[in-house]
């Protein structure tokens, strides 16, 4: 299946496949999750990260919800200022 | 040394100009910058006194990092009380202005009384003279800075003034420096203009020395610009990139904060700034850098000279200080305009005028809500449409607002006088009067918090909850956390330092670890905090005494009753009664919000 990943902020830089300016199309197997997206992600542990997902931001224990395609996964840091 | 050791005094009443040695008992309790500036206020004025008086003092404070060679160190700080707010200001800028006063050799220019005729400060070192400013009065902050450049034929001047906003007491007028940096919030423009000071032109040629040890400075220096290498977000796409976060996340304040989320953000962000339009105009020329800064956020752009905002006017063609997150939130979103041209141009016109865009946008937000209900008419708009969404609305207000014109003159008043003259005072979306930043204290609990809690009014500068807010909308915990980090950002406000960094790789150790290199004595975690929350409450007793109370410590009925329409907290409101009592608590305040006399003693606040 295809879900689009959106990567906002600072981590638009790391993208896993080539896309637009922050968003991409990831190609995952059935049944896969957002623990899986994280996982094809590979952020390096030092670079923390929230994700939103159906219009809400979700708790690390809603990461084992499965995917389905057309799904968007959102991804973004911890940013202030302005 | 860090510090110069010294002031200068000038007094706008008698025209005299004097130099005194620096208090440094003070120095060594409040660092400098805010807090310094912050003391000296609280002990030379009363601050019953209205804000428009000769009886107020405007002060431009360095703070010991100010010029010295350590990353982002060119911030000062305006000290005053605030035109917007009635409550303590202290306004902070970049550029190269701040660098420039302290190689002159002062930490702080403090101005009192008001001139008879307009006047301008000359500084060059130990030279100061008030000059006639009858030629520059009228002028726009550009072209003033242009007839003063002339006039003294040094381009290492530095310049910092008033535009017409200024001038015409816009309640929301700001200090400019260098063309497009500005101490931009609470009126502090306003003050200076009712002072009938128009600019400080400073040339200086000191130099500023650290504490002892240079290699040591040197050392630590290198040592926390390390940590900001590989964190080159802020560089590459400036603090609009919070544009997409806040808006996906959902407390994007949209339309007077009717909604928490705007459908135009996109055309506002990152990516539309940098990607060239259907003309092939791209908004973004480079990125810019204030004095000593290793991290440049600063947004340079262009209008497309086709757009109907500039097409006419030539002037605006070149390249100039674009659009930072707050400026695209306060003249896009929060007026439903997803035109980057028109927000952009509406941006320039701060600049040059004088004015403080997030409480332009918010006032032109309410006065658009207040169209579209029908308590104000075209009539009264002087025919303009003023509807949500119209960007030729947004520029043609904008430029009233600026010179003082017609309708303008009541969207100069802020939010909350004019909501209150049309009959609507709950459309004013701002505390102790000044406007909301570009954050929902629906979506982010913490940050409602930290709005009503602010001593210059809504600010999203004054703490830091952001990660907190975005973890999680539950309200336990984010009074310690907003607490906590008013006392940070106090201190970081008071060192001559950027608070940016902390968004870019550093942290709190790093910011002290320079401040012990650089200043005399010892400062450590401990002490740190400490000056912060020194100041902290330093400001608050200075708001007791201007007459604010706990009643203040609040946010618009909106925020509390309405709930958000749509984004992480869809269906919630700003629960701040859960976490106001706490926070009094925390800090040692009463349940009126008054400091206790055990918590002003342990601080040695008299």
């Amino acid at each position: 299946m295809k879900i689009s990943l959106k990567m906002l902020g600072g981590l638009r830089v790391f993208l896993p496949t080539p896309g637009e300016f922050s968003r991409c199309d990831l190609q995952l197997s059935e049944g896969a999750t957002i623990n899986d997206v994280i996982a094809k992600v590979g952020l390096a542990p030092d670079r923390p990260f929230f994700v939103m997902f159906d219009g809400k931001k979700l708790q690390e224990s809603d990461y084992a919800t499965p995917l389905k395609d057309g799904d968007e996964v959102t991804m973004f840091p911890p940013i202030k200022g302005g | 040394m860090s510090w110069q050791r010294q002031i200068l005094r000038v007094n706008l009443t008698t025209s005299k100009c004097t130099i005194e040695p620096l208090n440094m008992e003070w120095a060594q309790q409040y660092m400098g910058q805010r807090g310094l500036g912050s003391k000296y206020l609280l002990e030379e004025m009363d601050p019953a006194a209205d804000a428009l008086s000769p009886e107020n003092k405007l002060i431009f404070a360095t703070g010991p990092l100010t010029g010295t060679m350590a990353s982002t160190g060119g911030r000062y700080s305006v000290i005053t009380k605030g035109a917007l707010t009635g409550a303590i200001a202290c306004s902070n800028s970049g550029g190269k202005f701040g660098a420039e006063l302290k190689f002159a050799g002062y930490d702080l220019v403090i101005i009192e009384g008001a001139a008879e005729k307009p006047v301008y400060l000359h500084i060059e070192n130990d030279k100061v003279e008030l000059l006639d400013a009858a030629h520059l009065w009228g002028k726009s902050v550009w072209e003033a800075e242009e007839i003063i450049h002339a006039t003294h034929k040094n381009p290492q001047m530095r310049i910092a003034s008033i535009g017409q906003a200024g001038e015409k007491l816009c309640r929301y007028a700001c200090v400019v420096n260098d063309s497009h940096r500005a101490a931009g919030r609470s009126g502090v423009g306003t003050v200076m203009g009712s002072k009938g000071l128009k600019a400080i032109a400073v040339r200086g040629t000191k130099g500023v020395k650290p504490n002892g040890d240079a290699k040591a400075m040197f050392a630590t220096v290198n040592r926390v610009n390390a940590r900001m290498n590989d964190r080159d977000e802020l560089s590459r796409d400036g603090t609009i990139a919070m544009m997409d976060v806040v808006n996906t996340f959902g407390a994007m304040p949209t339309r007077n904060n009717r909604q928490v989320q705007f459908e135009g953000a996109e055309k506002l962000n990152a990516e539309a700034m940098q990607t060239p339009n259907e003309n092939g105009h791209t908004n973004l020329v480079t990125n810019a850098a204030c004095f000593g800064c290793t991290v440049a956020c600063g947004r340079i752009c262009k209008i497309d000279p086709t757009h109907f905002s500039v097409k006419d006017k030539p002037q605006y063609h070149k390249a100039s200080g674009g659009l930072e997150y707050e400026t695209a939130y306060a003249l896009g979103a929060a007026c439903g305009v997803d035109d980057i041209d028109a927000a952009t141009y509406a941006g320039f016109l701060c600049n040059e005028y004088g004015m403080d865009p997030i409480s332009l946008g918010g006032s032109i937000a309410a006065a658009m809500e207040l169209y579209e209900i029908g308590a104000i008419t075209k009539e009264q708009t002087d025919g303009i449409e003023l509807k949500f969404g119209s960007a030729e609305a947004l520029c043609e207000i904008t430029e009233k607002v600026g010179l003082g014109e017609g309708f303008g003159l009541d969207v100069a008043m802020g939010s909350k006088l004019l909501t209150a003259k049309y009959g609507h005072p709950d459309l004013s979306m701002a505390v102790k009067g000044q406007e909301f930043a570009a954050y929902d204290g629906r979506g982010m609990q913490g940050m409602g918090l930290a709005y009503a809690t602010s001593n210059r009014g809504a600010c999203h500068l004054r703490a830091d909850p952001y990660s907190s807010d975005f973890e999680t909308t539950d309200t336990a915990g984010k009074a310690d956390i907003v607490r906590f980090s008013q006392d940070q950002t106090a201190s970081i406000d008071s060192s001559g330092l950027c608070l940016f960094p902390g968004g870019a790789g550093w942290k709190m150790e790093d910011y002290c670890e320079l401040i012990n290199a650089a200043c005399d004595g010892e400062w450590d975690m401990e002490r740190f905090n400490q000056t912060g929350e020194r100041t902290w409450n330093l400001e608050r007793v200075f708001n007791l005494r201007a007459g604010l109370t706990k009643a203040d410590d609040t946010l618009p009925k909106r925020i509390l009753e309405e709930p958000a329409t749509s984004g992480t907290a869809e269906g919630q409101v700003c629960r701040l009664d859960e976490m106001l009592p706490s926070y009094y608590e925390l800090r040692g305040w009463n349940a009126e919000g008054v400091p206790s006399q055990e918590t002003l003693s342990r601080l040695n606040i008299s």
